[in-house]
């Protein structure tokens, strides 16, 4: 055998050893290698070293990191500081010139009717939504308590907006700080079509390591993203401070308090939780360092009663007693009642920005989203019949063979993402609610604090994805729309361990485990979406069922009941919690996770809801039937 | 690394934090040895593990089962000490203005010190397919999935680690081999 052949098999005699050639080629070099003694040695060597790999001593000093990667979790994840931008696009800006220029009446109402309904206001929104080409504004806020030596921060800003995609946010921090060391909270980000590019202030925790920033260390963090996919979720800009799409898609927590002026303009003001207005507040938090909110702070909205541009919007303090124990855990030291953040808009106007203005050259860390645009899109064999009125604005695909229409006008959009038919399960739609379409079935979710709303299709051989800031009725009239029969998914979700979980009907859950306990009351809005039960070896079952808002929660849980059986004792918990008395026991109540715990004559019950407090865990603990 | 309870899975998914403190538990060890072999310092694996689960756990509504989990996780975790990587002469500088220490080597042991200290020598390209193949025992489709690149890359990608590793480690091998 020649030394040329010999080199030209080592590549697969190194598979080999993996056991990742193909039989045949397999078959071919285990020949070779009992003819030939150079590849032979060649393999030894090679097993050697993959021998010594192998044999390497695990490190046994790792550190245990749950408890710091928990309480980052914990108090940027369930406490809704990753209000995430996959719907900040969706929301972006919005609010028409036309309406602008013609005036607008609230459906049903006139125009000087004293009293507006929550809903009323929301469908205007909508409307407006979908007319906005452009739109420009500049902005102030005053933030309270970020760090206790710096007790108000202030800051002005601006942000254009370009239908459907084009966008900019640019905010200066004008604090008067301590010292000069303290970094400057300036954040500039802006979105085109194709590019997205952030630039922050740098991780370099400053308050911490305050040379960092005295020996002039880079004090920015650039990053730009090419290739973007339309409407990507890690990509977009906030949108709702031009139009309030997302905080106003479900009108169940809002309260409309009455006219007011705002900027000399005639204004609805809204009251309305923070757990529903955090796309709102949380819109200019794309990069940098801000503060924290709680779920039960309260908001306040002024939207212009014309054009539906949000005027100013406050945050104040909660007045729950949990809230008040979440402030103590994090260090703030606010007080009920207290306006802990107060955004004004200054000026606006619908004039387009020109386009250079939008121009992004990749710089600092440069991603590619992976996205291909072709022109393939009304040709598609996935193009909806029905696009609800959007026309079709991008098509193309990705680098992991994902084909991609999307579809915009003004700042709604709906994006049609289609692959081959997975023949794994895809068990995240286990909390999804399946429902009954014209062709099949369909796994609906509400849009969370990381995803939009979105419905799932699962063909025999492909697998349809639907995502948009529409509401949930358009978007079952858009998946009936679609030339695709979904499948149901089969009802067994998951093994581990011998248990088995299944998906079973919200309609005759509690009536397949006899054990579990029905709620008769829900917060206003509250439907079961899903449920799983599950069976394990020794005869537990568990039956946990989720319940949501049809258009958003924002938290990603909504409010999740779970009963089990027999079980006698709590299971332990690594969280701060405090007793309370469930009815005639004593239960459980984790604050951080908002998880009400106990235990009822061999049935473990809990009532978990990150965006409550203890009161209303308990009304519905109590409601149990 | 065996795969988690799906259940698991999808409630972390769905945002119960508890569900994800799980995984954090289970899989803080071999994403932390992944991390401290591509990043080389242990003090930055500590950063860059915080990191990529706090990124996995607002990532994972983008996970979608079609591939494991583990491949995923590991996916999450290689991309933030990549991320790390590319920061790096940025960090060292500050580092250095700083007038900081940086921290010890990862490698306290003295048996297989030299191997260790060989993979961190060679190139990233290189030394990202061994790590996942020869200490994970991750297969080739998931390895290329986790490094974006297709599975002929990685195939010649950890030929040639090896063939780099041979020829640095060969001759105290062999020897050690003859003498044994």
């Amino acid at each position: 055998m020649s030394r040329d052949t010999c080199a030209d098999r080592r590549v697969d005699i190194s598979a080999f050893l993996d056991g990742e050639l193909p039989s045949d080629r397999t078959a071919s070099i285990a020949e070779h290698l009992a003819s030939c003694d150079e590849c032979a040695a060649y393999q030894a060597r090679l097993e050697r070293i993959r021998s010594s790999i192998r044999l390497q001593p695990a490190d046994d000093n790792i550190p245990d990191l749950t408890a710091s990667i928990m309480q980052r979790v914990r108090s940027m994840g369930t406490r809704r500081a990753w209000w995430k931008p996959d719907l900040r696009v969706a929301a972006i800006a919005a609010a028409a010139t036309i309406l602008v220029l013609g005036g607008v009446l609230l459906p049903g109402i006139g125009r000087h009717a004293s009293v507006a309904s929550a809903s009323d206001i929301a469908q205007s929104v909508r409307a407006a939504a979908r007319s906005l080409d452009a739109y420009h504004a500049t902005f102030t806020i005053a933030e309270r308590d970020w760090n206790p030596r710096v007790p108000m921060r202030r800051f002005r800003g601006a942000v254009w907006f370009r239908a459907p995609e084009d966008a900019k946010l640019r905010i200066r921090d004008v604090t008067e700080y301590p010292t000069s060391a303290w970094p400057r909270n300036n954040v500039t980000v802006v979105q085109t079509a194709n590019r997205w590019s952030i630039d922050q202030p740098s991780s370099c925790p400053a308050a911490a390591l305050p040379r960092c920033v005295a020996q002039g260390a880079s004090q920015h963090q650039l990053q730009t993203v090419v290739h973007r996919q339309p409407f990507d979720g890690a990509t977009t800009l906030p949108t709702d401070i031009v139009l309030p799409l997302q905080t106003l898609a479900s009108s169940f927590d809002v309260h409309v308090d009455g006219a007011d002026v705002q900027m000399g303009r005639s204004t609805w003001k809204l009251t309305l939780p923070y757990r529903q207005a955090a796309p709102i507040v949380e819109s200019f938090e794309q990069g940098g360092s801000w503060r924290v909110f709680h779920p039960l702070d309260v908001v306040n909205l002024w939207v212009d009663s014309r054009s539906w541009f949000p005027l100013r919007f406050e945050v104040v303090a909660g007045t729950s007693p949990d809230r008040q124990a979440w402030a103590d855990a994090n260090g703030y030291a606010d007080r009920p009642g207290e306006t802990l953040l107060d955004y004004r808009t200054t000026t606006f106007t619908q004039t387009a920005a020109p386009g250079r203005d939008f121009a992004i050259e990749p710089a600092g860390l440069v991603r590619s989203g992976g996205f291909r645009s072709d022109a393939h899109g009304a040709s598609s064999a996935i193009a909806p019949g029905y696009t609800a009125g959007l026309p079709e604005y991008r098509a193309g695909t990705t680098d992991e063979g994902q084909r991609v229409l999307a579809y915009a006008r003004g700042t709604t959009w709906l994006k049609v993402v289609e692959e081959p038919a997975r023949p794994s399960f895809p068990f995240y739609a286990s909390t999804a609610s399946q429902m009954k379409l014209q062709h099949g079935w369909g796994y609906y979710e509400p849009a969370t604090d990381v995803s939009p709303r979105r419905l799932d299709i699962y063909g025999s051989a492909t697998h349809v994805e639907l995502e948009s800031n529409l509401t949930s009725d358009s978007l079952i009239d858009i998946a009936n729309s679609l030339d695709v029969t979904g499948g149901k998914l089969a009802h067994r979700v998951g093994r581990k361990s011998g248990s088995v979980v299944t998906r079973v009907a919200t309609s005759n859950a509690f009536e397949r485990a006899p054990f579990a306990r029905q709620p008769a009351y829900m917060p206003p809005g509250y439907q079961a979406s899903a449920a799983l039960l599950s069976h394990a070896p020794g005869g537990q079952r568990t039956l946990t069922v989720y319940y949501r808002r049809p258009e958003s929660e924002f938290d990603g849980v909504g409010i999740r009941l779970t009963q089990a059986a027999p079980v006698h004792t709590l299971p332990s918990s690594s969280e701060a919690f405090v007793g309370v008395d469930v009815g005639s026991t004593r239960g459980r109540w984790s604050v951080e996770s908002g998880d009400l715990e106990w235990i009822d004559h061999g049935v473990y019950r809990s009532v978990a809801l990150p965006s409550f407090d203890l009161s209303t865990a308990l009304q519905i603990a109590t409601s149990l039937r | 690394m065996d795969e988690p309870d799906p259940q698991l899975v999808a409630a972390a998914r769905a945002g119960d934090t508890h569900a994800f403190e799980e995984l954090v538990r289970i899989y803080q060890a071999p994403v932390w040895r992944l991390v401290v072999t591509l990043v080389r310092d242990r003090s930055t694996a500590e950063d860059v593990t915080q990191d990529a689960f706090v990124r996995a756990f607002r990532f994972l509504h983008r996970y979608r089962g079609d591939c494991k989990f583990t491949t995923w996780l590991l996916t999450v975790a290689r991309n933030s000490a990549v991320d790390e990587l590319r920061r790096g002469q940025r960090a060292k500088r500050i580092v250095d203005l700083a007038g900081f220490q940086p921290a010890a080597a990862a490698s306290d042991h003295s048996i297989g010190i030299e191997v260790r200290e060989a993979v961190g020598a060679l190139p990233i390209t290189l030394r990202e397919p061994v790590v996942l193949i020869d200490m994970f025992g991750v297969s080739y489709k998931e390895t290329a999935r986790i490094l974006n690149v297709p599975e002929g890359t990685v195939k010649s990608r950890v030929h040639k680690a090896r063939a780099q590793l041979a020829e640095t480690l060969g001759e105290q091998n062999a020897e050690n081999h003859g003498e044994s």
